[in-house]
């Protein structure tokens, strides 16, 4: 594990063919429910997916229908009521230390810095104080705060106590990110940076994403394969694949993406009875 | 200090009338002289306010010393300069000094022990749920409980002296130290607490890196609290039952009719507890943990 951490990344500049890339998170007729005053409310329905390795995917839907419940069973703070859920080839069974976890909260700590923000996952795995404050100013760097190692959360603007956020969850090198809807709170522009930010490093670290977000663009943009899910009890309605050409600029609009865009929006409307009103 | 001069600040840039001079010399930290005006109306009613209750004190020590016996009876109530001359022999020969550090003992010792008690059982509790549940109701019980109402079984159970007050102090501060962290620890929110999970934490690691210091405001409010309620404990404690201490000087003198020594001794108990709180509270307000 620490070997893994200190070890630098292979750069990696073509992303391999997703399709050949062994599956990373397999969900096999998933169901959670959640019980409150008596009452169980079914957040996943006998869903199945299939992430492989280096793969980018989205999963969009009517809010509520359960897409966060699939993060946190996927990330090991939940377990499933029925059916199987494998990551790596194994059952998951417990808390999932091979993903890395970044919501729409920061979850800084504000009494840290930022570089002792950014080192806390390592010094958590008992990397040694030189180690992982090297590697924590290596990503801090990477992520374009070099300046700010010294200052407090508080001291940042929203835009940059996420790239600490996302530099924090990078640290110790993750094979997985899950995103609940990172960038939701962010204005227009920041948004653009950061995911811009995000797809470049998740080439370079080969990383596998399931980003969870109501933002069509950002999912077209970003996302190798988009799963738009239903309302709760949430199903899969259909499973979309975005062309994504290398060296493509992702904040620039493609017309292809439109043709997307409208058949997702439809196959939402549709589900949500929008399309009636 | 320094968050009095803070809270005063928006107020004093930009003006209306302010030429943009003014302005920059405000922001140039050299040109200080701009500010001495307000600090000097700061400093005026700071002044005002600690004259005013000077004055006050003055007055009521001036009526008590004045009284007509026929008003104030002195056997029973003595008058300021007795218990000022009480309290300058007292100091001479070292009792008070003796009595206070027996008295501040228990105070500290029991601080300590019903802290790190309280800290602990709140920081299971309060991380986790099951054992929250079970165990804090029973805690609630006993909070609701007047602890005074222990001590004849404490006198019982360990005799009458130190040890005794010790432990009633301690499971008095328990309390506060008890909710401070419970309270404290549940407040964090579950994203960071997921996120030390997911960097494979161990309980005692989140403990220690983030329930931890995010209790520390709500510790320090606790500590506040739990000061002046050692003094009120350990001091009740020796005044039922002990031989040494300040409250045992109280009651001694109350005892054989010396209103004088009663007072001295309450006024030394109040200078001391107020300069322990006083102290507590310097070197707490400087934190700015939360989360």
């Amino acid at each position: 594990m620490n070997a893994a951490i200190s070890s630098l990344v292979p750069e990696r500049s073509v992303r391999p063919d997703p399709h050949r890339q062994p599956v990373a998170i397999a969900f096999d007729q998933v169901s959670k429910g959640f019980r409150s005053h008596g009452r169980v409310t079914q957040a996943l329905e006998n869903v199945s997916l299939e992430v492989r390795r280096g793969a980018f995917v989205s999963l969009v839907g009517p809010s509520g229908s359960g897409k966060t419940t699939l993060l946190n069973l996927a990330a090991g703070l939940l377990r499933a009521d029925a059916g199987r859920l494998e990551y790596g080839g194994a059952n998951l069974t417990g808390p999932n230390t091979q993903v890395g976890y970044l919501t729409q909260d920061d979850a800084l700590l504000p009494w840290r810095s930022v570089l002792a923000n950014v080192a806390l996952p390592l010094e958590v795995r008992g990397v040694g104080r030189p180690e992982r404050l090297a590697a924590a100013r290596r990503i801090i760097a990477r992520v374009g705060l070099k300046d700010f190692e010294k200052h407090f959360p508080a001291q940042l603007s929203g835009g940059m106590r996420k790239r600490v956020a996302l530099a924090r969850t990078l640290v110790y090198h993750p094979e997985t990110l899950l995103l609940d809807e990172p960038f939701s709170a962010l204005d227009a522009q920041t948004r653009l940076v950061i995911q811009k930010q995000l797809r470049e490093l998740v080439g370079e670290l080969g990383l596998t994403v399931l980003l969870v977000t109501h933002d069509l663009h950002e999912a077209i943009a970003l996302s190798d394969t988009i799963v738009v899910f239903s309302r709760r009890p949430a199903r899969i309605l259909e499973t979309f694949e975005v062309p994504q050409p290398a060296g493509r600029d992702i904040l620039r609009p493609r017309a292809a993406d439109e043709q997307i865009y409208l058949k997702i929006w439809d196959l939402l409307a549709d589900d949500s009875d929008l399309s009636d009103a | 200090m320094s968050s009095r001069r803070i809270a005063l600040e928006p107020s004093n840039r930009g003006k209306p009338g302010d030429s943009r001079d003014n302005r920059a010399k405000r922001s140039d930290p050299q040109a200080r002289s701009e500010r001495v005006p307000r600090n000097r109306r700061l400093f005026g009613d700071w002044l005002a306010v600690r004259l005013a209750q000077i004055g006050i004190v003055a007055i009521v020590l001036c009526a008590w010393q004045f009284a007509p016996v026929a008003l104030l009876d002195d056997t029973l109530a003595s008058r300021p300069t007795l218990i000022a001359a009480q309290i300058f022999k007292w100091l001479t020969i070292g009792v008070l000094q003796q009595e206070a550090w027996f008295t501040l003992c228990a105070v500290a010792v029991g601080l300590l022990a019903g802290g790190l008690a309280g800290i602990g059982a709140g920081m299971l509790a309060g991380t986790m749920p099951m054992l929250g549940r079970l165990i804090e109701p029973p805690v609630k019980f006993l909070f609701a409980l007047p602890k005074i109402a222990f001590v004849p079984l404490f006198i019982v159970w360990f005799g009458i002296g130190l040890f005794q007050e010790t432990i009633f102090t301690a499971i008095v501060v328990f309390f506060f130290f008890f909710y401070s962290s419970f309270n404290g620890a549940r407040s964090v929110p579950a994203a960071l607490s997921n996120m030390l999970i997911l960097a494979g934490g161990s309980q005692w690691q989140r403990v220690r890196l983030l329930y931890l210091p995010a209790s520390v405001g709500w510790l320090l409010a606790g500590l506040r609290l739990a000061i002046p309620y050692a003094f009120v404990s350990a001091v009740s404690a020796e005044v039922i039952s002990s031989q040494h201490g300040l409250g045992n000087l109280v009651k001694s003198s109350a005892s054989v009719m010396d209103p004088a020594g009663m007072f001295a001794a309450m006024f030394f108990l109040l200078l001391v507890s107020v300069s322990v709180s006083g102290a507590v509270l310097i070197l707490g307000g400087r934190s700015r943990w939360s989360v």
